[in-house]
């Protein structure tokens, strides 16, 4: 167990040395800043009278907003940014973890330790979990406690939206390390994370197109990559409702992401188990 | 306690390359035993297989045929490894780390409990000679600096065999006479070295056994001797020597040459040795120095490979 904590340990260190999560770390202060000190909020019976941005006046357009819609708002926005702008930087930060890892000279090194290939491969999957959900949580819980301190509502949506962004991560961290191990590239690896994610959203409108699809096997040829392949779009509605403070709906969609990560992580194993280096 | 630290029956590997997988035979039925705290020299030419060899016993490289023991048990097993260290040709550290990091990682990697790693870490850095250069990334580090931190690296766990593929590569004559002294001292302690190199001066110096493998076949193993002994090959100097006395000593040996003084001789035996002296002793000569005639290891290594390319 020790040594597989080292693994974990070694891939945190390895991706926190990246300009990518400094920088991720870097907005996120900085955001977590502007929000404690430059804005002010002046709640009037549950209701924002006037709100100010470096002491300069927010028109809010002559609506009255209830404090408990802003905050909601704003953290259903700030869950949506995460979902892409997150998992954009996330994927660009770690698609080289498996490819560092297979290179000649390092790839020998932790062979020869006294730790088996799955371990090592789960190892590093971990070591990646856990330096996003570092990153997104220490905005995610920031922004939260910042507007609960300020505003005194406190909803967890934000938390709950941080959890399914880092689930959204895990499976997408699963098809890396697979592409990662049989490939050996990084820029293939971020190449197709990316293209998986048009794809996806391309599926997630084929009910649209069946009408133009001449043939009935390219119907079920369709239905059957949706269910196979991550559903990032239906993902990001169950985020964005519980974001919001609704319900999240069927979550069938998020169970049969995580069985497509857990799917590729178990390729990507067997490959790595397998493979002679 | 197994009798042996290797032992290697009739390995085979083959791998399968290019688009149209193409198979080449890395290792062919290679057999070897390397003893308890015996040093032992694989030696061969690029492509020789030497690499392969070794990662198959580490489990790297999976065998296809034949049976691999390490430390009594079967190549590859997991648990062993924390009883083998590893240095690898062209080895690479996070650069992020220091040197200092990239032992402490390494040594957890190893399952060193930390509190060993704390006492263990400085002392052989310092053994190393990187102490001043502990806590500086290894970005900054030359070849020969990571070398040495590699050799440390391989040694944190303490380990009583230890692989070392090409150990001196890209390290000056000073590196690499603290890396000898570094292995001389394992050997001491009674660790078992196997070393991969193509630097036959350092074989010669540090390894009792060698073995030479080319094309995946070890065409030779032995001492160090058996390899550069020629037989009974003799120089002496005796001052010049006339031709009828030369005449007469051709007789007693397989071969003579003179050469500047001094004289080549090949006995059929010592008796033929003495009788040779006899008859300079007689003719008046005074015998000045006397020496058996040995090859350098890498002369006996390109003559060995040579009859290799010549065999049809």
């Amino acid at each position: 167990m020790s040594k597989l904590l080292a693994v974990v340990d070694g891939t945190i260190r390895e991706s926190m040395a990246k300009y990518t999560f400094l920088a991720f770390m870097l907005m996120s202060t900085l955001m977590l800043m502007l929000l404690t000190f430059a804005v002010n909020l002046d709640v009037v019976d549950g209701v924002l009278a006037t709100a100010r941005l470096f002491g300069q006046d927010i028109h809010l357009g002559g609506q009255s907003v209830s404090i408990d819609q802003l905050v909601t708002g704003f953290q259903t926005t700030v869950a949506g940014l995460l979902f892409v702008v997150g998992l954009f930087l996330s994927i660009f930060a770690t698609a080289n973890l498996v490819p560092v890892m297979l290179e000649k000279g390092y790839v020998d090194l932790l062979l020869s330790k006294p730790l088996s290939r799955p371990a090592l491969f789960l190892g590093r999957y971990l070591g990646a979990l856990s330096v996003v959900g570092i990153n997104l949580f220490y905005l995610v819980v920031g922004v939260w406690s910042v507007v609960g301190i300020k505003t005194g509502v406190w909803r967890p949506g934000v938390l709950k939206a941080g959890l399914i962004i880092l689930l959204t991560y895990g499976v997408i961290l699963g098809f890396m390390m697979m592409i990662g191990v049989i490939t050996r590239s990084s820029s293939i690896t971020i190449m197709l994370t990316y293209f998986l994610f048009p794809v996806t959203l391309f599926l997630a409108f084929r009910e649209g197109l069946t009408v133009m699809l001449t043939k009935r096997v390219f119907v079920y040829l369709l239905d059957g990559l949706y269910w196979m392949l991550p559903k990032t779009k239906d993902v990001f509605t169950i985020m964005a409702s519980l974001a919001a403070g609704k319900p999240a709906g069927s979550l069938a969609p998020l169970l049969t992401s995580a069985l497509f990560g857990a799917g590729c992580l178990a390729l990507g194993t067997l490959y790595f188990t397998r493979k002679d280096y | 306690m197994a009798e042996h630290t290797l032992q290697v029956q009739d390995l085979q590997k083959t791998f399968k390359t290019g688009w149209n997988r193409e198979p080449v035979r890395a290792l062919d039925g290679i057999t070897l035993t390397v003893g308890r705290g015996e040093v032992f020299g694989l030696l061969g030419p690029n492509g020789a297989g030497k690499t392969t060899l070794v990662k198959v016993l580490l489990g790297i490289t999976r065998l296809d045929t034949g049976t691999a023991e390490v430390l009594g048990r079967p190549a590859g097993d997991v648990e062993t490894r924390t009883r083998v260290g590893y240095l690898p040709e062209g080895h690479r550290y996070p650069l992020h780390l220091t040197g200092e990091g990239v032992l402490h990682w390494f040594a957890r990697l190893s399952g060193v409990p930390r509190a060993e790693i704390l006492t263990r870490a400085p002392r052989l850095l310092d053994r190393v000679g990187l102490s001043r250069w502990a806590g500086v990334r290894l970005r900054k580090y030359s070849k020969g600096m990571v070398q040495r931190l590699g050799l440390a690296v391989s040694l944190i766990h303490e380990p009583e065999l230890l692989f070392l593929d090409e150990p001196t590569d890209g390290v000056d004559p000073l590196g690499r006479a603290e890396i000898r002294r570094i292995l001389l001292e394992e050997r001491e302690r009674g660790t078992t070295i196997f070393i991969n190199s193509h630097l036959l001066s350092e074989i010669e110096r540090i390894c009792g056994r060698v073995a030479i493998l080319s094309h995946g076949k070890i065409l030779r193993a032995g001492t160090v001797d058996d390899l550069t002994n020629q037989g009974l090959a003799y120089r002496l100097d005796a001052g010049p020597v006339p031709p009828e006395v030369l005449e007469s000593i051709r007789q007693l040996a397989t071969s003579v040459t003179a050469n500047n003084g001094s004289l080549h001789l090949r006995v059929p035996s010592l008796e033929g040795l003495n009788a040779c002296l006899d008859k300079l002793r007689g003719a008046g000569h005074l015998i000045r120095h006397l020496s058996e005639e040995k090859s350098s290891l890498e002369e006996s290594f390109i003559k060995i490979l040579e009859g290799e390319e010549t065999r049809p």
